[in-house]
């Protein structure tokens, strides 16, 4: 087993808030990790500071061989990792395929005079990605909905074109956040079979999730965290057994 | 949608030059220069604002750079008009780089502030530096545009070519609307964060776009110059920065279109509020207020409903 992403004793603070104490763990190439534990626990902190929208204070960030923890968030998305967000980070202002090209313009290779005359070379590279656009939509199954406004669809929709937007930029890993969170029951089954195609596409996925049931369904390993520490690592099958993990969920002492 | 900006740019200018032949009148013809002017200055002015989501509050200091350059080295100097356009523009946008740098690496409006910092700067500049700019009474004897051996000496001949030069930006700028540029500015107008997961250089791209309308700015400044062929201060005043922020925002900031809209109406209507005189001022503010409270996205697009006709339609 690779690993892609090594997060090595990582530590951030807000003020006198510990969010992340020390915290280690990999990221094995072509796996499913999850990373799990209680409001608070710091999964979506770990996230922004994967992506970059918030500095570490410590420790080191390794993805794919390469330190990245003082890069900046667009230069660790051109080397190749892709995240969603919790609270849905598509664009209002625009319509489903224009959120979904988005993604692929950091592959986008016509010079800025060739896009400002709209040349032949700039045409057909806006009908390639808008092509490609369209070939990911269509699998994850919401062709239907590419030429309406974002914010004319459903919910779970929007959530969709989220993360085909994400995919369309080829990364080596993605970043999903709650991907299920306001999703019934119906559409988060049907979320967890496009999850596993993704996968299998051979894009390595990290996730933050409160469904257990979604989570131990998909996971190759889960991290547990709480109050911004690791409590436990394992598979899906250790960790339903884990006695730590079982109190701070159930509240039992011990 | 329809991608074709060519088309659009040909029909805008078909479209003025049927107005050239219909209107005879000398003074419409210099209204429609006027026009064609403060186009070149919203359609940049749009594209920050409406597209970036960045206002700036020194669209008449551009403006005025670009006139007073090239203004200064052909009436004072004597240079030919080729270098002293080249002049203009590069001397802008060099301005604008070097404010934009700091400004837009932060978050929120302080490109704002800035902007309006240079504005007052560049004004007081244009009162005081005497010796170049004859201060607050302006200078004169700027000599008009010659092209392919054309002298651009009559309205009409100047007339086709701002509107020709407005035709143009309008291509490129909806070309750029219609790219990834165009794209990725959207997607910073509504969240920088979100834009930077995406691989956007939201400082970088910020700040190509508020140089490039600086750069349509000094272009407008470049031509007023050479068709007024005089030069003051009181034409690059905050009072027009203003203006010209007003412009885009009633006609819509989301659109380049609604610039078009906003930038017609609010230099015609003062042809039209001529007998409010000083008053005027107070005019366009109650405008601004009415479209702000009623809507806030701007005139255009609005449906307006013909009863006879029973269908709706979309106004320009």
């Amino acid at each position: 087993m690779t690993s892609i992403l090594t997060i090595n004793d990582v530590s951030k603070r807000f003020g006198g808030l510990k969010a992340l104490t020390n915290l280690s763990f990999e990221v094995y190439e072509n796996q499913v990790t999850a990373v799990i534990g209680p409001n608070g626990a710091g999964k979506t902190t770990l996230f922004n500071l994967i992506s970059g929208l918030i500095p570490i204070d410590s420790g080191k960030i390794i993805f794919n061989r390469r330190r990245i923890d003082h890069l900046k968030s667009y230069e660790r998305t051109k080397l190749g990792i892709a995240r969603t967000f919790q609270t849905l980070g598509v664009f209002s202002n625009m319509t489903v395929i224009e959120n979904v090209m988005l993604g692929e313009d950091i592959h986008a290779e016509t010079g800025i005079i060739s896009t400002i005359f709209n040349t032949k070379k700039h045409r057909k590279e806006e009908k390639y990605i808008r092509e490609k656009a369209v070939y990911w939509l269509n699998r994850m199954g919401i062709e239907d909905v590419k030429d309406k406004n974002i914010s004319e669809i459903a919910f779970e929709k929007q959530r969709l074109v989220e993360i085909t937007r994400a995919i369309v930029s080829n990364p080596k890993l993605l970043l999903l956040d709650e991907p299920a969170a306001g999703l019934n029951i119906t559409e988060t089954r049907s979320l967890i079979s496009k999850i596993k195609d993704i996968n299998d596409s051979g894009i390595t996925i990290l996730i933050v999730e409160h469904d257990m049931d979604m989570i131990m369904e998909i996971s190759d390993r889960i991290v547990v965290l709480n109050f911004g520490e690791k409590i436990a690592e394992g598979k899906p099958e250790e960790i339903q057994k884990n006695d730590k993990v079982i109190s701070i969920y159930l509240g039992t002492t011990y | 949608m329809i991608k074709k900006s060519s088309f659009k740019a040909v029909v805008t200018f078909v479209i003025a030059l049927i107005f050239l032949l219909i209107f005879k009148n000398p003074y419409y013809i210099g209204v429609l220069i006027f026009l064609g002017i403060n186009l070149l200055i919203t359609i940049g002015l749009s594209l920050l604002m409406g597209y970036a989501g960045q206002i700036s509050m020194g669209q008449a200091a551009f403006f005025g750079i670009g006139a007073y350059t090239s203004g200064i080295l052909t009436a004072k100097f004597g240079l030919p008009i080729g270098v002293s356009f080249l002049a203009s523009i590069a001397i802008t946008v060099f301005i604008a780089f070097i404010i934009g740098i700091p400004t837009l690496k932060l978050k929120g409006h302080y490109l704002a502030m800035a902007t309006l910092g240079l504005g007052e700067i560049v004004y007081i500049v244009f009162n005081e530096l005497i010796p170049l700019t004859g201060g607050p009474s302006g200078f004169g004897e700027i000599p008009v545009i010659k092209i392919f051996g054309i002298s651009l000496d009559s309205d009409q001949k100047f007339y086709i070519f701002i509107w020709a030069i407005v035709s143009f930006i309008l291509f490129i700028s909806l070309n750029i609307v219609n790219s990834r540029i165009g794209r990725a500015l959207k997607a910073l107008n509504k969240s920088e964060e979100i834009s930077s997961t995406l691989g956007i250089n939201t400082s970088k791209v910020k700040l190509g776009i508020f140089t490039l309308s600086a750069g349509y700015a000094a272009l407008a400044g470049f031509l007023y110059a050479h068709y007024v062929t005089f030069l003051s201060p009181g034409s690059f005043s905050l009072n027009f920065s203003i203006l010209l922020v007003t412009m885009v925002a009633i006609g819509g900031m989301e659109n380049i279109w609604g610039a078009f809209l906003g930038t017609a109406i609010l230099t015609l209507l003062p042809e039209y509020l001529r007998f409010f005189k000083d008053f005027d001022i107070l005019i366009y503010g109650a405008i601004l207020m009415s479209i702000m409270l009623l809507r806030p996205e701007g005139l255009y697009g609005i449906k307006i409903k013909i009863p006879f006709l029973k269908k709706t339609k979309k106004e320009i």
